[in-house]
């Protein structure tokens, strides 16, 4: 009950908080959406030869856009609401009882996390905790993003990856210079003779570590592909000689064929051990770069 | 076949060759993404997990205080039970020194009035004895007198015999 | 072994429409993908360490498994290299 300005007595209107949220969660998609739109097409021209949105005043390759984009910012939006989400639970969530829930899991996640940081780096680096979070939430949701089909996923870019392999190599070097001085650059040419070798094996280390993902994904995603395009190609082909007719709908027999299968390994099962490798990698070469 | 090719080369080409924009977007992303991570759920995990920990420090402190609470109090009624058991053992070891004093007391005393009643026992009886013997001397002198009166007839001078045969009893007495 | 190739294909030009420079890339890409056999053996090898770890020493299952999917991943490494090399050849040279 609620009192309105001439003193009188009304009862708010009760809206059920579902429909406010699943109208507002649409209502910004399609904002976002015809907000990217209108940015894309203020930004970039279409070129009719190559298929490609390519930015305006430029042709090369190197400014063109693809579609592994959309999947980022999917991801990226996806993954924010989940943040608000979770902020908005743990605020509320009572401290002294016990978590249940998405709470629950998120203490977890963020307590594992922060224990594999303080036994990989030292109390010193518990600051790259998040770090590694993020890497793992957004390497995880991006590995296994094929499995929605929209677009390709953003690791399936060599270009994500190797943001991600730079970044990691960014921070190796900021920590090992904070904690080893210079005697960190110096180190490379200790052996005068080798020094060669192990600038090249250090300026390696991203491209090494963004391919392996990059690999990964990218032949997860292509033999889903082959596998899709040729089950379609086979069914397409009996059901011509059945019907006389192609009537296209071939893919749609691709789940009873054993693709789930094949899905929980490309995808699932390969996208989480990537994930871990490129963690556990960029932590050993975090780690023995500042110790 | 043309339409795999097409596919295969559109992800491949997508995927493989450098491109700024894709690599910028994620850079932005990246740090989107790493900020509100940071923001939005470690910080409030950690401030969660660290109101847990204090609240259950703070538990773990008054238990630990309240348990050494008890053990002085328990310490203290252990004490106190000893020392009421001390004090029992104690008295009744002073009522048993009591009794055995007074035991012994009492059987003084009644040795003594037994010894007492016995001595005058014994003096009674050798009242009565001495008395009776006084008497039987004085029958015997008067039974002697008499037979001597009856033997000799004769009025002796009543005094000086007496002292006589009184000297004589004496004599025969001893 | 190339020269063999293209007198081969010189010999039958006639039945072959076109040699063009894609049609080497397309064979050093099958080449490239012979690279393929070294993390096969390297992670069957690895699979192999790790049973016979297991057997040894059941407890430690978890561990082992663990370390050995790490392992095998990091070995896949130079597999996933010629995979991207001949992805190039084909779709760029």
């Amino acid at each position: 009950m609620l009192e309105n300005s001439d003193g009188v007595l009304y009862t708010k209107k009760q809206v059920p908080s579902k429909l406010i949220l699943i109208v507002s969660i649409v209502v910004g998609f399609v904002l976002v959406v015809a907000f990217l739109g209108i940015i894309v097409n203020l930004l970039f021209n279409y070129n009719d030869t190559k298929n490609v949105f390519q930015l305006k005043g430029t042709t090369d390759q190197l400014f063109s856009l693809v579609p592994h984009v959309m999947s980022i910012i999917i991801i990226t939006i996806f993954l924010l609401v989940f943040m608000v989400i979770i902020n908005t639970k743990i605020k509320k969530a009572d401290p002294l009882k016990k978590p249940e829930g998405l709470v629950l899991a998120v203490i977890l996640f963020v307590s594992t996390i922060d224990k594999f940081a303080v036994d990989m780096f030292g109390e010193k680096m518990k600051s790259l905790a998040p770090y590694i979070g993020y890497l793992a939430v957004y390497l995880f949701s991006a590995n296994i993003f094929g499995l929605l089909g929209f677009t390709p996923p953003p690791t399936s870019n060599l270009s994500v990856t190797l943001s991600f392999g730079i970044s990691t190599f960014l921070i190796i070097r900021y920590y090992g210079i904070k904690f080893n001085g210079w005697g960190h650059l110096t180190s490379l040419f200790k052996p005068f003779l080798l020094s060669p070798i192990n600038i090249i094996g250090e300026i390696a280390f991203p491209f090494t570590l963004s391919l392996r993902l990059f690999g990964n994904i990218l032949s997860g995603t292509l033999i889903m592909t082959l596998v899709y395009t040729g089950i379609a190609g086979g069914f397409n082909f009996i059901l011509t000689t059945i019907f006389g007719s192609n009537l296209g709908i071939g893919e749609l027999f691709a789940p009873f064929v054993g693709v789930p299968f094949l899905h929980i390994y490309f995808d699932l099962f390969s996208g989480f051990i990537q994930t871990f490798v490129f963690i556990l990698l960029s932590s050993v070469f975090i780690s023995s770069a500042a110790n | 076949m043309a339409e795999l090719g097409k596919k295969i080369g559109d992800l491949v080409q997508g995927g493989l060759f450098p491109n700024l924009i894709t690599f910028f977007t994620q850079i932005l992303a990246t740090l989107i993404l790493f900020y509100f991570l940071k923001k939005l759920v470690w910080k409030p995990v950690q401030e969660m997990l660290a109101k847990r920990s204090e609240v259950i420090v703070a538990e773990l402190e008054s238990a630990k205080a309240a348990k050494f609470e008890a053990e002085a109090m328990k310490a203290e009624y252990e004490n106190d039970l000893k020392n009421a058991k001390a004090e029992a053992n104690k008295m009744m070891e002073n009522a048993r020194i009591q009794a055995l004093e007074s035991k012994t007391l009492i059987i003084q005393e009644a040795e003594k009035e037994a010894a007492y009643k016995v001595e005058k026992a014994t003096k009674e009886i050798n009242l009565e004895r001495d008395k009776a013997a006084k008497a039987l001397k004085a029958h015997v002198v008067d039974i002697a007198f008499i037979a001597a009166e009856k033997l000799v007839h004769e009025n002796l001078d009543d005094k000086k015999n007496r002292q006589l045969i009184d000297k004589f009893i004496e004599e025969v007495g001893e | 072994m190339l020269d063999l190739f293209t007198n081969f294909l010189a010999d039958n030009a006639g039945t072959i429409t076109q040699i063009t420079d894609k049609s080497y890339a397309y064979l050093g890409a099958g080449i490239a993908m012979i690279a393929g056999f070294g993390p096969a053996i390297g992670q069957g090898y690895a699979a192999g360490k790790g049973a016979e770890a297991v057997g040894k020493q059941p407890e430690a299952v978890g561990v082992i498994r663990s370390t050995m999917l790490v392992g095998q991943a990091v070995a896949e490494t130079t597999g996933l290299y010629s995979l991207v090399v001949a992805l190039i050849l084909i779709f760029v040279a």
